[in-house]
């Protein structure tokens, strides 16, 4: 005890030191009613350098958060999942769901002076969908894109081969958002450089694994109604840099290396939020939570008993907080509870449950012979292969389940690896427990993991049942048919027990009380800093 | 079978001069204060790894959650992990890890790398040609990359570790043997013993490999301590050692992100690493001291 309390008060001193030396970081009262002022420069950490930026090629979640600023989209969406316009003022769906048509805003010009039209959004889509580009998300976002006709010069209209329901949903992304057709001529395959849309500010500069520069688009004024303002953004200068390390960002952020870092580790986050300088903007992701896929093709997790056991042997509330603290929900079902279609009637399964997990292993036949802790059958040990990549708290998470699953006497095989390599080992279907997560704001992505033939198949499910309800989703218009059927299919998920659902991803973003209006996007990741400014109390 | 041979052997009426220095010189490796606390303290260490389960209450490996990043105190030693596992007794059953692989390492990298060693300079030639390309193509790595790209290739696992780190460090051994080698075997006694009729294999095993095992061992000291600290390096990269297993590299990775809140995490394993490998060097050093001829007085 008196240990920590003297790192404490060296701690505390110095920062009292520190914010002695700064006079940047004044008393601050978190809630500034002051109007916003123009002018300044925000730094912006992010947490992992991307291998390529170009949001129509690459797909990491790291590229949109600058890039957001830079590109507009047709639509947007609301925290709600609303789609409201952008780019495009109007548009109209055809009745067997094929044609989208688009009415486009007449007063928009790109960063290069290009303008905005009916043609540009043509030559975005089929940029996107040429196998050329080698498209990474973006093609995927498109779905069964067929064509695009250009009608005049300000409608457009976007044909499918089949209903596909989460077109606006693709669109309100980065990944779809509208480029300079003259730059993506002019640079080719170098265009991730030398980017150019039409958003509230431009493209200065980018040196891989160092920093990446936005400055204000002087000439903006067409924010969709979402935002707060009208006319340029606020700050003058944006500059990306990469905290990789998590053990740095909230050190970064108290040397005042940067003003916003996201993913700041929990207990980090719990002390920034004990000092008036910094807040805690925590965001929570769409998509899915933290999860442990079971492998249903491979002895001991293809014996349904084996997989609910280990779910009621999960104690989740304990993992999460020791690992994730208070800043993240259980998660119960294969969606986070902030996903559109989240079915509540997963909440609650499996609780754990020690006893009724010891007595699903004996049904299935598995008893401790030898009286070594761990269950045999037929003289196989009760082993389950994990293979875990290293990111997201994954061995951490691991460490738990591991200790907690020996109370019942199943014991854990784990391998420590590379994304590559896990995808390969899930290929072969080498594991029995992979743990993974994804974001995504529509709950068509479930279709990518439990479809039979999904590349990410990695409950090895072959359910034609599923099948035919994942394709019946990601077709309908309807949003409460759709909404009823991806209940059902979060249910029979969770029946089949394919899953070990283990936390709600929250993003914790450490940022600096200097920092007014900050909000991100419906997919949580991507931050709208067009509204964003700094307040210089105490300057 | 009758003895044929038409002159006696000579009995030994006197012990056979001896053209090998003495392997230890125990006089002076006695006097010298670094190499003997770094003895004392690895006598220590090799007897608390093996009474691990004697000198702790706790199971490295039991979890306690609500028990989490407890500061050092009476109950624990060097305080508790985030998982709420006795950082002490961790430490204890580490030492075993650590001391094995350092052995382990050790053995594999010096066995056939003294084997290279002794061919390559007895019998030059193409055989020398090719012993040495080899190594220098090993050389041209560094250790640790090496060692790196060993385990990508095999996957990862305590024992692939083990052997990347050893295969790593067969280069030195080779290029000590040998070059000791060519040295020792100009020389007249073992003209003689060829001269006698003595088998190559003889000559290698019984003439020369005694003549150039001293610095081979000096080596291998030091050596014990560089496979250590780079196990725990890869381990440190999550390359290593299965999940949850107490060792030193993984316990620093495993307390980096909260230094802040409980630096005993991170600092316990560290220190245990620099006085294990500090030990081991002044060890190494006294040894080489006293038996390195170069260097005695």
């Amino acid at each position: 005890m008196r240990f920590k309390n003297i790192v404490f008060s060296a701690i505390g001193l110095g920062l009292s030191l520190l914010l002695t030396a700064c006079p940047a970081q004044p008393a601050i009262s978190p809630a500034t009613p002051a109007a916003p002022t123009a002018g300044g420069k925000l730094i912006y950490g992010l947490t992992l350098a991307p291998s390529g930026i170009d949001p129509h090629v690459n797909a990491s979640s790291e590229l949109g958060i600058p890039l957001t600023s830079v590109y507009d989209t047709l639509v947007y969406q609301t925290a709600d999942g609303d789609f409201v316009p952008g780019l495009a003022t109007e548009w109209e769906i055809s009745d067997n769901g094929l044609v989208y048509t688009f009415h486009l805003r007449q007063d928009v010009t790109f960063h290069d002076g290009t303008p905005f039209n009916a043609e540009a959004v043509k030559f975005n889509l089929n940029r996107i969908a040429d196998p050329e580009t080698k498209s990474q998300k973006a093609a995927l976002m498109l779905g069964p894109y067929d064509h695009c006709d250009v009608v005049d010069e300000y409608t457009v209209k976007v044909f499918f081969r089949e209903p596909y329901a989460p077109f606006l949903d693709s669109l309100s992304q980065v990944y779809l958002g509208m480029a300079s057709p003259t730059a993506l001529e002019k640079w080719g395959a170098d265009y991730q450089m030398h980017q150019v849309g039409t958003g509230p500010f431009m493209f200065k500069e980018y040196v891989p694994q160092d920093h990446l520069t936005l400055v204000r688009n002087p000439d903006y004024n067409w924010a969709p109604a979402i935002f707060n303002h009208q006319g340029p953004a606020y700050l003058d200068e944006i500059e990306f840099r990469f905290f990789v390390d998590p053990a740095t960002r909230a050190l970064a952020l108290e040397a005042g290396e940067a003003h916003v870092i996201g993913e700041i580790p929990p207990q980090d986050a719990a002390r920034l939020e004990d000092n008036p300088a910094f807040k805690i903007v925590a965001v929570p992701i769409p998509g899915q939570p933290l999860q442990a896929f079971l492998n249903t093709t491979k002895s001991p997790t293809d014996d349904l008993r084996v997989r609910q056991a280990l779910l009621y042997a999960t104690d989740r509330e304990a993992i999460v907080q020791a690992i994730f603290r208070e800043y993240s929900p259980v998660a119960w079902g294969p969606l986070s509870a902030v996903t559109w279609g989240y079915n509540e009637a997963v909440v609650g399964q499996y609780k754990y449950d020690p006893a009724r997990a010891r007595e699903l292993l004996d049904e299935a036949g598995w008893q401790d012979t030898d009286g070594d802790g761990i269950r045999e059958k037929d003289g196989q040990r009760l082993v389950v292969a994990a293979y875990l990549m290293s990111w997201g708290y994954i061995p951490e998470v691991a460490t738990l389940l591991q200790s907690q699953w020996k109370e019942v006497g199943v014991d854990v095989r784990s391998q420590q690896v590379a994304y590559p390599a896990a995808l390969e080992a899930a290929r072969l279907g080498k594991h029995n427990l992979i743990l993974f997560n994804l974001a995504g704001s529509d709950p068509d992505l479930l279709r990518g993991f439990f479809h039979s033939e999904a590349n990410f198949n990695w409950a090895k499910v072959n359910d034609p049942q599923l099948d035919a309800l994942l394709e019946e989703g990601a077709r309908l218009r309807d949003q409460a048919e759709r909404q009823a059927i991806y209940a059902d299919i979060q249910e029979k998920i969770m029946e089949q027990a394919l899953i070990i659902p283990l936390r709600d991803y929250v993003n914790l973003n450490g940022v600096s009380a200097q920092v007014q209006d900050l909000r991100y996007d419906a997919q949580g990741w991507f931050p709208w800093l067009y509204d964003v400014w700094l307040s210089r109390s105490g300057d | 079978m009758p003895d044929k041979r038409r002159y006696p052997i000579p009995t030994r009426k006197y012990p056979p001069r001896r053209a090998i220095p003495q392997l230890v010189v125990r006089r002076d490796l006695r006097h010298n204060v670094g190499a003997m606390a770094g003895l004392v303290f690895l006598v220590m260490l090799v007897l608390a790894a093996a009474l691990a389960p004697f000198l702790t209450p706790y199971d490295p490996l039991t979890t306690r959650p609500a028990n989490q990043l407890q500061p050092p105190s009476h109950y624990h030693w060097a305080g508790t992990d985030l998982f709420g596992r006795d950082v002490f007794s961790r430490l204890l059953y580490g030492a075993r890890i650590s001391l094995l692989v350092g052995v382990l390492a050790v053995t594999i990298a010096a066995i056939p790398g003294t084997l290279l060693g002794l061919l390559a300079g007895y019998y030059e030639g193409w055989i020398d040609i090719i012993i040495s390309r080899l190594i220098e193509i090993l050389q041209a790595f560094p250790g640790i990359l090496l060692a790196l790209s060993i385990v990508a290739l095999l996957g990862s696992g305590l024992p692939n570790v083990i052997l990347a780190v050893g295969i790593a460090s067969i280069p030195s051994y080779t290029r000590l043997v040998r070059s000791s080698v060519l040295t020792v075997k100009r020389k007249l006694f073992i003209r003689a013993a060829r001269i006698v009729g003595c088998r190559d294999s003889r000559i290698l095993f019984r003439h020369i490999l005694p003549n150039v095992l001293a610095p081979v061992i000096v080596l291998t000291t030091l050596d014990i301590a560089w496979a250590i600290l780079n196990a725990s390096a890869l381990n440190f990269l999550g390359l290593g050692v299965e999940l949850g297993t107490p060792e030193w590299g993984v316990m620093l990775s495993e307390g980096r992100g909260y230094l802040r809140d409980a630096p005993w995490v991170s600092v316990a394993p560290g220190l245990m690493l620099t006085l294990t490998v500090l030990a081991i060097n002044l060890l190494g050093d006294g040894l080489r001291d006293s038996l390195d001829p170069r260097w005695r007085a």
